[in-house]
C-alpha cells in the first residue's frame, strides 16, 4: 500500500471512529436524559452539563484541535456513564430516532469538518494580521482592523457595486431566458423535447474556467465575433470586448447568462411539469389567449419556483469568481473585479490571509443573508404545495 | 451506583477507548525476517589418479560435502520517491533531447537505482502555480520535495523560511561548475536557496529582418527609432502591426513595465526604500507605453494578450516588432508554426537612450521544500539535475539558459543552438525581477494600476501614485 492510500485509509478510519463514538455518546446521553427525568432535577442538570461539554469540545476543536480531545473524552465517558448508570442495559436495540441519527450523523460530522470548521477558522483569521502564515496567536490579533481596511478601500466599494450590478442584471436575464427555454421544451413535440433539454444542459455542464476560455476566443479581436461583424460589413472596426470597460462588463454578463440560463431552465422545467394541464385546457375553453394564460396562469403558478431559482442563482452570482477570473482577470483595471476575486487576490496572490479572510467573511455574510431568505422561501413553498 | 453498573461502565469504556488507542498507533515496519536455508553445497575438486600406464591423468570427481546451514538475511533496498513540482514544459521537448523529466529519470536511475522520480504538474501560469506552493507550505506538506522556483519568488520564500538552504547539501564539485552569478541570484542572506536556472528566459526585441532591410531601416536601438520604423512600414502596409507585446492585466504586463521603466532610466525604489516608480522617469515610461496604443503601433487588443497571443501575431508574419523571450526562436524557425522562418532578428530591447535597453530575466531553478519527506534523496536528485549530462539535455530540449558553464562549449549544444551569439548579446542586458519579498503583492498592484491607465480608466500620474501608495503601505 503506498503512502497516499495509507493516508486515505487512516483518514477514513478516523472518520468512522469519530462518527461511531459520537453516535454512542449522543444515544447514551439521550437515553440518560430520558431516565434522568424520572430521577430528579440534579440528574437532568448533569445530563445537560455533559451535553454542554460536547459544545465546548467543538468550540475548542475550532481554536486548538489538539486540546479538544480532553473535553470530548470526558463528554463521551460522561454520556456512557450516565446512560448505563441511570438505565443500565435495559435496551440494546435502537429506536427509530436513534436509527435516523445513525444515518444522518456521518453527513453532519462531514459538514462540520469540511464546512463549518473552515468558516469558523476564516472568521478567526479575519481578526488577525496574518501575512504568509495561518498560525494566529494573541500577538497577531488586531480586532476589526481588517474589516476597517476592507470597508475603507475604494477598490472594495467598486467591487461591491459591480458584484451587485452583475448579480441583478445577470440573474434577471437568466431568469427570462431560462424560463423561455424551459417553456420551449414543452412546446416542441414530445420526441424532440428530450434532445432540446439535453442541449440546454450543455452550457451548464461545461466547467466555468473552460467556458471562460471559450468566451475569450469568442471575444478575440483577430478570430472572434467582432472580426465577423467587420467582415459582414456591420462594423468598421473590431470591438474590443475585453478592453473597453463597459463592453468588458457586458461581455462578462453575457458569458454568465449563456452558461447559467441553463440552470434556471432546469429548475423551471421542474416547476412547469407540475402545473396541471387541465388548468390550461379550462382557460383555453374560456377563451384565454397565450399571453394571457402566461401572465395569469403560468407565472403565478410558477412563482414559488421562480423565487427559489432567483435566490439560488443570486447566491451563486454573488460568489462568482472563476468565469470572470478566466475571462478578464478582473480587468480592465479593476472594472470586473468581484468580491470573491478580491478575497482570492488577498488570500492567495498576496498571502495576506487575515485580510483575505475578512473579504471572504463579507461575501459569506451577503450570501448568508440571501440564504436565509432562500430557506424562508422554501418553507413557504412547501406550505404552498401543502407538504 | 452499584458495583454491577460500575463494572459494566468500565467494560464499555474500555471497549470504546481501546480501539481508539489502537487506531492512533501506526504499525511499526516489519523487520526483515532472517531466512534459514538448508543448502547442499557441491564442490568440484581436481584429483590426481594414478592409472596403470605411467601417465598421470587429471579427472574431475564430485565430492558431496556435508550439509551446511546457510543463513541469509534479505535486506530490502528502501525505495524512495522524489517528487518534483513543475509545469507541463517538463514533459515537452523542442529539440533533439528527451523531455526534461525523462532526462532526469534516466540519469537518476543510473546513479541512484533506489530513487524514483515523479512529476507533480503545475499550472503554466505563474500565479496559480505559486498559489499551490502557498497552500502546501501552510499545511507544512512534504509530499513534493523539489519545487520549481521562479527567481522572482525567491525573496518572498526566503523571508518565510520555506526553502531548505543548500549550502551544505550539494556537492561542492557540482557547485563549482555552476555560474557563480546565477548562484548569487538564487542566494538570500548568504543562504543558497535554489540551484538555477535549469532554464531562463530573457526579454529581447524580435524584428522582421526582411522588411527592415527592404525599407533600408537599421534595427532600432532607441524607442524613437522603433516608432519611426513602425510608422514608416505601417504607412506602406496598413495591415501590418507595429509592435506586439503582451499587456494583459497579469504578470506579463509587469515584466514589460520593468523593461520600459529601465529603458527610461527609472528605478523601483529610492535610497530610502520607498517606491520610486511614480517619478518623472516612471511617468515617461508609462506615457510611452500608452502612446504605443494611442498611435496604433501596438494594437489595443494586446491589453488582453499574454505572451502567447503576442507571439502568434508575430509568427503569423503580420507584425514588425515583438517583445519576447529567446526561447521563441525554436518556434519562429519551425515552418509548421511560423511564416517567418529565417526572416527575423533578435536584438536587445531599445531604450530612450541608445545602448541602455534592458530585458526582463526570468530564471527558473529548483529548491528543496523545507518540509520535504525525503530531503536527502531530493538533494541527490538536485545534484543530478545540475550535473552536466542533464544540464546538456535541458539545453537540447528547451534551449538556453542553463547554470552549468560547460554546457555552452559542448559541440552538440553549439550545433543545436546556432543563435547563441544573438542570445548572448541580449543576455548582457538582462535585468532581474523587482527584488522584494512582496513581489507577488507588488506585481498584483502594478498590473492593476498600469492596466487601469492603459485602458483609459486613470491618468498616468494617478495610476503610478496609487501604485506607489499601496506598495509603500506593504512595508517590508
Amino acid at each position: 500500500m503506498n503512502g497516499t492510500a495509507a493516508s486515505v485509509l487512516r483518514i477514513l478510519v478516523f472518520y468512522v471512529l469519530v462518527v461511531a463514538l459520537l453516535f454512542v455518546g449522543i444515544v447514551m446521553l439521550a437515553r440518560a436524559r430520558e431516565y434522568a427525568r424520572r430521577r430528579g432535577r440534579v440528574w437532568v442538570a448533569l445530563v445537560y452539563l455533559v451535553g454542554a461539554l460536547y459544545v465546548v469540545a467543538a468550540g475548542i476543536f475550532v481554536v486548538r484541535p489538539g486540546l479538544a480531545i480532553v473535553p470530548a473524552v470526558v463528554a463521551l465517558a460522561g454520556s456512557v456513564a450516565l446512560g448505563l448508570g441511570l438505565g443500565g442495559f435495559k435496551r440494546f436495540g435502537l429506536l427509530e430516532p436513534e436509527l435516523a441519527l445513525l444515518f444522518v450523523l456521518p453527513a453532519v460530522v462531514g459538514i462540520f469538518l469540511f464546512y463549518y470548521y473552515q468558516i469558523a477558522q476564516t472568521v478567526i483569521y479575519s481578526f488577525h494580521d496574518l501575512d504568509h502564515t495561518t498560525k494566529w496567536t494573541a500577538d497577531t490579533f488586531i480586532g476589526l482592523q481588517n474589516y476597517v481596511t476592507v470597508f475603507s478601500s475604494k477598490n472594495f466599494l467598486s467591487a461591491l457595486s459591480w458584484t451587485l450590478i452583475f448579480t441583478v442584471v445577470a440573474v434577471f436575464l437568466e431568469l427570462w431566458i431560462g424560463l423561455g427555454m424551459a417553456m420551449a421544451t414543452f412546446w416542441v413535440a414530445r420526441n424532440t423535447s428530450g434532445i432540446l433539454r439535453s442541449l440546454i444542459i450543455i452550457p451548464w455542464a461545461i466547467p466555468p474556467i473552460i467556458s471562460a476560455a471559450i468566451w475569450k476566443w469568442f471575444y478575440n479581436a483577430d478570430v472572434g465575433f467582432g472580426r465577423l461583424l467587420v467582415q459582414w460589413g456591420l462594423l468598421d472596426t473590431v470591438p474590443l470586448f475585453l478592453v473597453d470597460p463597459l463592453l468588458a462588463r457586458f461581455a462578462v454578463i453575457l458569458a454568465d447568462v449563456w452558461k447559467m440560463s441553463a440552470m434556471i431552465a432546469i429548475l423551471m422545467i421542474g416547476g412547469l411539469a407540475v402545473i396541471p394541464q387541465e388548468i390550461y385546457d379550462a382557460a383555453k375553453v374560456d377563451g384565454a389567449r397565450g399571453l394571457y394564460r402566461f401572465r395569469r396562469l403560468t407565472l403565478p403558478l410558477l412563482a414559488p419556483t421562480i423565487a427559489v431559482a432567483v435566490l439560488f442563482r443570486a447566491m451563486d452570482a454573488i460568489r462568482t469568481f472563476d468565469l470572470i477570473y478566466g475571462l478578464t482577470k478582473g480587468g480592465p483595471g479593476i472594472t470586473t473585479e468581484t468580491l470573491s476575486s478580491f478575497a482570492y487576490k488577498y488570500y492567495f496572490s498576496r498571502a495576506q490571509f487575515g485580510l483575505g479572510s475578512a473579504y471572504g467573511v463579507v461575501v459569506f455574510v451577503l450570501v448568508l443573508a440571501l440564504g436565509v431568505l432562500y430557506v424562508s422561501r422554501i418553507r413557504r413553498n412547501l406550505r404552498f404545495k401543502g407538504a | 451506583m452499584s458495583k454491577h453498573v460500575t463494572f459494566r461502565l468500565v467494560l464499555v469504556s474500555l471497549m470504546i477507548v481501546l480501539p481508539l488507542l489502537a487506531s492512533c498507533a501506526a504499525p511499526p515496519p516489519a523487520p526483515a525476517e532472517p531466512q534459514v536455508v538448508e543448502k547442499v553445497v557441491t564442490q568440484i575438486v581436481e584429483k590426481q589418479v594414478e592409472v596403470e600406464k605411467p601417465v598421470v591423468q587429471t579427472v574431475q570427481v564430485e565430492v558431496e560435502k556435508e550439509v551446511e546451514k546457510v543463513v541469509t538475511v534479505e535486506v530490502p533496498v528502501e525505495k524512495e520517491t522524489v517528487t518534483i513540482a513543475y509545469n507541463g514544459y517538463f514533459e515537452k521537448t523542442f529539440g533533439p533531447a528527451a523531455p526534461p523529466i525523462d532526462a532526469i529519470k534516466e540519469e537518476v536511475a543510473k546513479k541512484y537505482p533506489n530513487i524514483e522520480v515523479q512529476l507533480n504538474i503545475m499550472p503554466y501560469e505563474a500565479g496559480p502555480w505559486r498559489d499551490n506552493y502557498l497552500a502546501w507550505f501552510q499545511a507544512e506538506d512534504g509530499t513534493t520535495d523539489l519545487i520549481g522556483m521562479g527567481l522572482y519568488w525567491l525573496p518572498e520564500f526566503a523571508k518565510t523560511g520555506w526553502l531548505m538552504p543548500l549550502n551544505d547539501k550539494i556537492d561542492p564539485a557540482i557547485l563549482a561548475k555552476l555560474n557563480p552569478a546565477y548562484l548569487d541570484a538564487f542566494t538570500a542572506d548568504g543562504e543558497l536557496l535554489a540551484l538555477g536556472p535549469w532554464w531562463g528566459g530573457i526579454g529581447g526585441l524580435y524584428y522582421r529582418k526582411d522588411i527592415l532591410e527592404a525599407a533600408g531601416i537599421e534595427p532600432p536601438e532607441t524607442y524613437a527609432e522603433l516608432v519611426d520604423a513602425a510608422k514608416k512600414v505601417m504607412a506602406d502596409n496598413p495591415e501590418m502591426t507595429g509592435w506586439t507585446w503582451g499587456a494583459l492585466k497579469d504578470q506579463v504586463l509587469v515584466n514589460r513595465w520593468v523593461e520600459y521603466l529601465n529603458g527610461f532610466g527609472g528605478a523601483y525604489f529610492d535610497d530610502a526604500g520607498k517606491c520610486a516608480m511614480n517619478d518623472a522617469k516612471g511617468l515617461a515610461a508609462l506615457n510611452f507605453m500608452k502612446s504605443l496604443f494611442d498611435e496604433g503601433i501596438t494594437p489595443k487588443e494586446a491589453l488582453t494578450w499574454k505572451e502567447e497571443e503576442s507571439q502568434v501575431r508575430f509568427a503569423s508574419g503580420t507584425a514588425l516588432f515583438h517583445t519576447g523571450r529567446q526561447d521563441m526562436m525554436f518556434w519562429l524557425n519551425d515552418p509548421k508554426q511560423s511564416k517567418i522562418v529565417d526572416m527575423w532578428g533578435f536584438i536587445p530591447m531599445p531604450a530612450e537612450q541608445a545602448g541602455e535597453g534592458a530585458g526582463f530575466f526570468e530564471g527558473w531553478g529548483f529548491s528543496i521544500n523545507k518540509f520535504s519527506d525525503n530531503p536527502e534523496a531530493a538533494a541527490k536528485v538536485l545534484e543530478v539535475m545540475f550535473d552536466f549530462p542533464v544540464q546538456k539535455a535541458f539545453n537540447l530540449s528547451q534551449g538556453p539558459v542553463q547554470a552549468h558553464m560547460d554546457v555552452y562549449s559542448d559541440p552538440d549544444v553549439i550545433k543545436n543552438n546556432p543563435n547563441i551569439p544573438l542570445i548572448q548579446k541580449v543576455a548582457d542586458t538582462a535585468i532581474p525581477p523587482i527584488p522584494s519579498p512582496k513581489f507577488a503583492d507588488i506585481t498584483s498592484i502594478l498590473s492593476e494600476e498600469l492596466h487601469s491607465h492603459l485602458t483609459g480608466l486613470k491618468p498616468a500620474q494617478q495610476a503610478l501614485d496609487d501604485a506607489c501608495e499601496q506598495i509603500d503601505a506593504l512595508g517590508e
